[in-house]
């Protein structure tokens, strides 16, 4: 029986290597944690970018095809996957999700180990596109300094919040520590306390109370997004700390526990946010995607989209299919998308395109389904808000 | 100070929910002679169910019926596969349950996804107790509560009823109950199955508080198995002392300095092996 | 009839499909590098790296009959200590494994003091929260280990003033496995292999003759620590990154996995496990979502057909 499996095990190496591939469609890859702690963001990436493809009509009359690979929530497997894609002869990857695969997949790039164009629609860390930079890495969500420049703005017009001073309370990994130093480099903001947790914290008991104890009147949540995320949020319900405490969430939160905590999430803030479902020009999309998947997006759902959108025009633009054309395609162009007009900035490759600060609202009229979401509350330009490139750290090769 | 007393009294808390997982990984080995390395997946399996009949049915009803789920497959297993395999030695039977924990866990996968699912906190025990200047949730108490009760019921049936004396005579000398007329390979089912509806008691009860996600197994298994390592496989009261110890140590860590808090348990379980590495066992007699 | 921890049987037959079974994949292994296409090649490589690192488990489990949990803490050590050295110290293939086999060697001499006086089930459990451990350390440390993020963007190493790139570290892990596969056999064949077996089949005897068995465990797991780092520091240079998932227990599972599906008994056993593992998961991952079910099955299957060979030993 043994011997019957080491002799398949021997065949199976011989024709692994002598396997060609060749195949018709232009391919994208898709690279997201399917599985593991940041199994929820990464659905919801691929979900975003299936749906934009879905809608896509043929380029050059080839069909488009999503070649979609499991990073389990590792950035040394997100690293094999994107190589294999590599070699499977994607124009492009998309759907990067968690800051460590993000952040590892920029690396490579700046390594020379992935020459393929990454759009990157989830990671906020500074980082990415600041310190790693490089000529295949294009983001489209703002970077952590982005972010706390347009808090600055914010929080500089509601005296209310920042009262009785923020607490950070972030996941202790580079998301959370990137975005909790932005946030107390912000000039005004009186800080009374900061905590990092392990990033497989379930039991989140301890930190609350500290924030409670803080007196803190804002809280400033770099927390991974996923389980960690909706445990916290579950957790700072029941102690009741939202009716006194103005959660400021960097990436937003996930529109489950929006539809779940309902009027108790009135109030919290997304100070940048780059896409919402409650835009006139992303409802249809929202609608849509509420036809496929039977719910309403998350934010995740939106930013992935967008960045899919890009990719598409890119690779009608581009001279050939070759990762190398649609890079140049993507670094010169100019998309058309929900967001508005969006261009990338030559030398880090950070997309120029609007912001909003963001407020959990009970909707006039539901949308794909959900009472409460994010609404506008103020919209600002990108060179607003966008630290400059002397300042971002990056060094273009 | 006031501090350090608020984050012993939720690390007591913490504690008695890892109690309950500790206890059946305890009973299982200590009366069952299995080290049960799926554990932790029947832990997630039962909040897993959980989560699915809670939807339909409420919390109290998945209290009831994901455990006695997992219960019977153990059963199952136990019955076709765990009594056969005994005779082989204890390193077969922990293999099989190794497998046995990557089976589970994919199956988990494959049938309710990759996703996250929330329970909310049933209204009845809502809100929260104000205790050293932050709150301790009242939900946590009441699990608290239903994990000690649970194991001191457990405690008392092994010692005081006849049930437990013929439990307790078959894990000591199975050669022996067997002549004594004691059926030994039911009373092995029947702890086994008691071991895992506690796992998956646990899950189900850590719905409101912490939901069910990917990756909750592997969290759970280390950590229980440091506990079961530091209060001596096999002592019910050395897990249950364990786990509150356990509990309380990683929450003052959360509360000061995250990583002090895991090396000093390092350096409980070197120290445990060190010192003690034949005590870790109840030797076998055969 | 072969059972898992070791083979029982001399037929010729079996002695001749493995010598076939292992020039066919000799062959393979030579002819690969210059047919296949560049992921095939980088996958074939961490391959071999996961094929030495399951030889380096198997004279643990198999020969000195202990069965680890925590082994992926030798192989991920090694992968970091090679990582914190090219990103900050030199780019030098030879100071980065250095490091990696010296740091590996370091967790075994420490595996084998703290838990070498455990046997079977004690040992296993006690490897898996000095597993869990260090997985801790890794995620918490995040200065020198970047944390949950673990560290990226390693370079392509050096070699004699040449960068080394995907090819050129095939050939550096093949060279490993092999010199695994043959520093294994060679031990196997000598007294230290008539001392692993003494431990490893009855440890109070071994002990009662003169045998220091504690010092003997050491000694395995140190060189089999080695050996695990090694093939880590390698794998990280094929990788190009590294992750606290390549040292927590479902890490020590995997390669357990891929040792007894191979045939944890024999020295080459392993290997042949790693390979088919490895290439098993690419090719099934892409056709079956739940693959892994598979894999659990399947190691479930071997368990029972060879249950007498996981057999703990006995005093007699």
């Amino acid at each position: 029986m043994r011997q019957l499996l080491q002799l398949i095990t021997a065949l199976t190496a011989l024709l692994g290597v002598a396997t060609a591939r060749a195949a018709e469609p232009i391919k994208l890859g898709c690279v997201a944690a399917l599985s593991g702690a940041g199994a929820d963001i990464g659905t919801r990436l691929r979900e975003g970018a299936e749906l934009a493809i879905a809608a896509a009509s043929e380029i050059g009359g080839r069909p488009v095809e999503l070649l979609v690979r499991d990073s389990k929530s590792d950035p040394s497997v997100a690293q094999q996957q994107a190589a294999s894609l590599m070699s499977d002869g994607v124009s492009g990857l998309l759907c990067s999700s968690l800051s460590s695969e993000s952040a590892a997949l920029s690396a490579a790039a700046r390594a020379g180990r992935l020459s393929v164009p990454d759009v990157l629609s989830s990671a906020i860390a500074d980082e990415i596109t600041g310190k790693n930079c490089n000529a295949w890495t294009f983001r489209t969500v703002p970077t952590a300094t982005t972010i706390a420049h347009a808090v600055e703005r914010f929080v500089g017009g509601q005296p209310g919040i920042s009262a009785g001073g923020f607490y950070v309370l972030g996941s202790d990994y580079l998301y959370g520590r990137s975005s909790g130093r932005a946030f107390k480099e912000i000039p005004g903001i009186k800080i009374v306390g900061e905590s990092y947790a392990p990033i497989d914290t379930s039991d989140w008991t301890p930190y609350l109370n500290k924030v409670s104890q803080s007196g803190a009147t804002g809280l400033w949540l770099p927390v991974a997004l996923g389980s960690p995320y909706v445990q916290l949020m579950i957790a700072a319900n029941a102690m009741q700390l939202l009716h006194h405490v103005t959660v400021m969430a960097p990436t937003g939160l996930p529109q489950e526990i929006i539809d779940q905590l309902g009027e108790a999430a009135v109030g919290a803030v997304e100070p940048a946010s780059a896409v919402m479902m409650t835009e006139p020009a992303s409802i249809p999309v929202a609608e849509a995607y509420r036809a496929r998947f039977g719910r309403a997006p998350s934010e995740g759902v939106l930013q992935s989209y967008v960045a899919a959108s890009i990719m598409l025009q890119a690779l009608a633009a581009a001279k050939d299919t070759s990762p190398q054309s649609v890079r140049d395609a993507l670094e010169s162009g100019a998309f058309s998308t929900i967001v508005g007009e969006v261009r990338f900035r030559t030398g880090d490759q950070q997309a120029l395109a609007p912001l909003w600060s963001a407020r959990i609202a009970k909707l006039p009229a539901p949308v794909a389904g959900s009472a409460f979401a994010f609404v506008s509350a103020w919209k600002y330009a990108p060179e607003d808000v966008m630290p400059p490139l002397e300042q971002t750290g990056c060094v273009p090769r | 100070m006031q501090e350090a007393a608020l984050a012993i009294v939720s690390g007591l808390l913490y504690g008695c929910t890892l109690m309950l997982v500790a206890t059946g990984l305890t009973l299982i080995f200590g009366v069952g002679r299995v080290v049960n390395f799926a554990h932790g997946t029947l832990y997630a399996l039962g909040a897993f169910l959980g989560a699915s009949i809670h939807a339909v049915a409420g919390l109290l009803a998945a209290c009831l019926v994901a455990p006695a789920l997992v219960a019977a497959m153990a059963v199952g297993l136990d019955v076709l596969i765990i009594r056969r395999l005994r005779r082989h030695g204890d390193m077969a039977v922990l293999l099989f349950t190794f497998g046995l924990g990557i089976v589970i866990d994919a199956l988990i996968t494959g049938i309710w996804g990759a996703r996250s699912y929330v329970v909310p906190v049933p209204d009845a025990l809502a809100g929260g107790v104000h205790v050293f200047g932050g709150q301790v949730s009242v939900y946590s108490i009441v699990l608290a509560v239903c994990s000690l009760a649970v194991t001191g019921l457990l405690v008392a049936a092994l010692h005081r009823t006849r049930i437990g004396l013929y439990l307790r005579a078959a894990a000591e000398n199975p050669a022996m109950a067997e002549i004594a007329g004691i059926d030994v390979d039911r009373a092995f089912t029947a702890v086994l199955a008691v071991g895992s509806a506690f796992a998956a008691f646990a899950g189900v009860l850590e719905l409101p508080m912490i939901g069910a996600s990917n990756g909750m197994d592997l969290t759970v298994t280390v950590l229980v198995f440091i506990i079961v390592i530091v209060g001596g496989l096999g002592s019910l009261a050395g897990a249950a002392i364990a786990s509150l110890l356990v509990g309380v140590i990683l929450t003052l860590g959360a509360t000061y300095a995250s990583s002090a808090a895991y090396l000093l348990l390092f350096a409980a379980v070197i120290g445990m092996l060190l010192i003690r590495p034949f005590g870790l066992i109840i030797s076998r007699s055969e | 009839m072969t059972t898992l921890l070791g083979p029982r049987s001399n037929s010729p037959m079996s002695g001749r499909l493995s010598w076939f079974l292992g020039a066919m994949i000799a062959a393979a292994g030579v002819v690969a590098p210059l047919m296949a296409p560049p992921f095939t090649i980088h996958l074939l490589a961490l391959v071999l790296c996961y094929g030495a690192w399951a030889m380096s488990f198997g004279l643990v489990m198999g020969q000195l009959g202990q069965t680890s949990f925590g082994h992926a803490a030798l192989f991920g050590g090694g992968a970091y200590a090679a990582a914190w050295v090219a990103l900050n110290l030199s780019d030098s293939l030879l100071a980065a494994i250095g490091a990696a086999g010296l740091f590996g060697m370091g967790m075994g001499m420490l595996l084998g003091i703290v838990l070498g006086r455990l046997s079977g089930v004690a040992f296993a459990i006690a490897s898996l929260a000095f597993g869990g451990m260090v997985t801790q350390v890794a995620n918490g440390w995040a200065e020198v280990t970047g944390g949950s993020d673990g560290l990226v963007g390693l370079p392509f190493p050096r070699l004699f003033g040449q960068n080394l790139d995907d090819r050129a570290l095939y050939a550096v892990a093949a060279i490993l496995a092999a010199a695994t596969y043959v520093a294994i056999t060679m031990v196997l064949r000598h007294r230290p292999g008539l001392l692993l077996h003494a431990v490893r089949d009855n440890p109070v005897r071994a002990a009662s003759s003169g045998i220091n068995v504690h010092a003997v465990r050491i000694v395995t797991l140190t060189a089999s620590g080695l050996l695990a780092g090694l093939a880590g520091g390698v794998s990280a240079f094929i990788v190009g990154s590294v992750a606290p998932s390549s040292l927590d227990w479902s890490a020590s599972g995997t390669v357990l996995v891929m040792a007894v599906l191979g045939g944890v008994g024999t020295v080459a056993g392993p290997l042949l496990g790693a390979v088919g593992y490895t290439l098993f998961e690419q090719a099934l991952s892409q056709v079956l979502p739940n693959y892994r079910l598979a894999m659990g099955m399947a190691f479930i299957v071997v368990v029972l057909l060879a249950p007498g060979g996981m057999r703990a030993r006995r005093d007699a």
